[in-house]
């Protein structure tokens, strides 16, 4: 027992120094060199509220304990938590040389829902990493890179899942045309592919969808590479004028059964 | 003719069962469910969701505003607010939404 009555005992070997709960996905970072990286779990490593134990800070455990909502949400969040923690703190040992606890590296959302890591450390270290966390059926991953400078997006969609059709309400009428002229096999990866970029860029910008999901104009995928050029529109220029007319690149890929997008943009662009 | 309220609601209450009926963790929906965080919904299905409706009524109506919208107000939604949106937008007058805030 401690001085305020707290049972305290040592936490197990795998919270302490480098142990990761989840597992590096090279994929969604390949494209931006050495200050990014990628996490990504697949399943629940623990029963949930041994996880949350084993991870989360006091304010985030506070957070998890008076969560109301469905398990699936509960279990997504903790994962996402889980899965973002670990890709600051390889980033953390891989640029800076120190090792950070799960519980070090706190995950809160700013005023518009974006996750920021905070901690003692951003102060001691003079580092302040950005994160972007996506879910999908059952899988989380976290995109982190090393210059605060950097807004980061990822999205994550399963194919596995059957989806209707969405696009008449998340896509105009070129994006559809696009998505037409595809031949009518490959016509659903490439509408999550086109979905998945939006959503990164939406991230990456810190608004979400609040501005209009057709704000977010797919200008030109490449379909050999899978890279997207997207274009602000509408609402989106309002909050951020300095982009008109400048493309914004997202790169998707498919792996298995998930497609993904990733974006980074420098954050001095959108100031 | 128009549908009635209760037939709105009946059928986004299928609607939601159909499209949560393979998730492992789906529970009971009703009519005060939220749909973000307790049906589980993701942006994406919301929008799946949204297409489904239209097409079923053959009515275009504003989703993405109102997705747009609860986004910037970070609130979630409830299916009998979504009961009323439809109506709203097949003619009926319907009372204020309660806004209900989403966690982070």
């Amino acid at each position: 027992m401690d001085a305020f009555g707290s049972t305290v005992c040592d936490p197990p070997d795998e919270v302490q120094g480098t142990s990761c709960l989840s597992r590096l996905w090279d994929a969604p970072a390949a494209p931006y060199g050495q200050g990014t990286l990628c996490c990504r779990l697949d399943a629940l490593p623990r029963e949930p509220n041994v996880l949350a134990d084993l991870i989360l800070s006091p304010a985030e455990a506070d957070v998890w304990r008076s969560m109301r909502a469905v398990e699936k949400r509960r279990h997504e969040w903790l994962l996402g938590r889980c899965a973002a923690k670990d890709a600051v703190r390889l980033l953390v040992e891989k640029h800076a040389g120190v090792q950070l606890a799960p519980a070090d590296v706190e995950i809160q959302p700013d005023p518009y829902g974006r996750p920021r890591a905070v901690g003692p450390f951003t102060a001691r270290l003079g580092i302040q990493p950005a994160i972007s966390i996506s879910h999908s059926h059952g899988t989380a991953v976290a995109l982190a890179a090393f210059d605060p400078g950097q807004l980061v997006g990822i999205d994550l969609e399963s194919l596995a899942q059957q989806r209707a059709d969405f696009e008449a309400i998340a896509f105009d009428l070129e994006e559809r045309r696009m998505l037409a002229a595809l031949p009518p096999g490959s016509r659903q990866e490439w509408a999550l592919r086109m979905w998945c970029a939006k959503e990164a860029v939406a991230k990456a910008l810190g608004r979400g969808f609040s501005m209009g999901i057709q704000a977010f104009h797919i200008a030109g995928p490449q379909y050999g590479s899978g890279v997207m050029q997207l274009e602000l529109r509408d609402e989106a220029l309002e909050h951020f004028p300095r982009l008109r007319g400048i493309p914004i690149t997202a790169y998707t890929a498919r792996e298995k059964a998930f497609v993904f997008s990733t974006t980074i943009y420098q954050q001095g662009a959108v100031e | 003719m128009r549908p009635s309220r209760q037939e709105i609601l009946d059928y986004l209450l299928r609607t939601m069962q159909d499209l949560t009926q393979d998730w492992d963790y789906a529970e009971p929906v009703s009519a005060e469910s939220l749909l973000f965080t307790e049906v589980g919904l993701e942006s994406l299905d919301a929008v799946i969701l949204g297409t489904a409706i239209q097409e079923h009524y053959r009515t275009p109506m504003p989703f993405a505003e109102l997705l747009a919208e609860i986004g910037e107000q970070q609130r979630d939604l409830t299916i009998n607010e979504l009961v009323d949106f439809v109506d709203t937008h097949l003619g009926a007058q319907v009372p204020e939404a309660v806004a209900v805030r989403r966690p982070q």
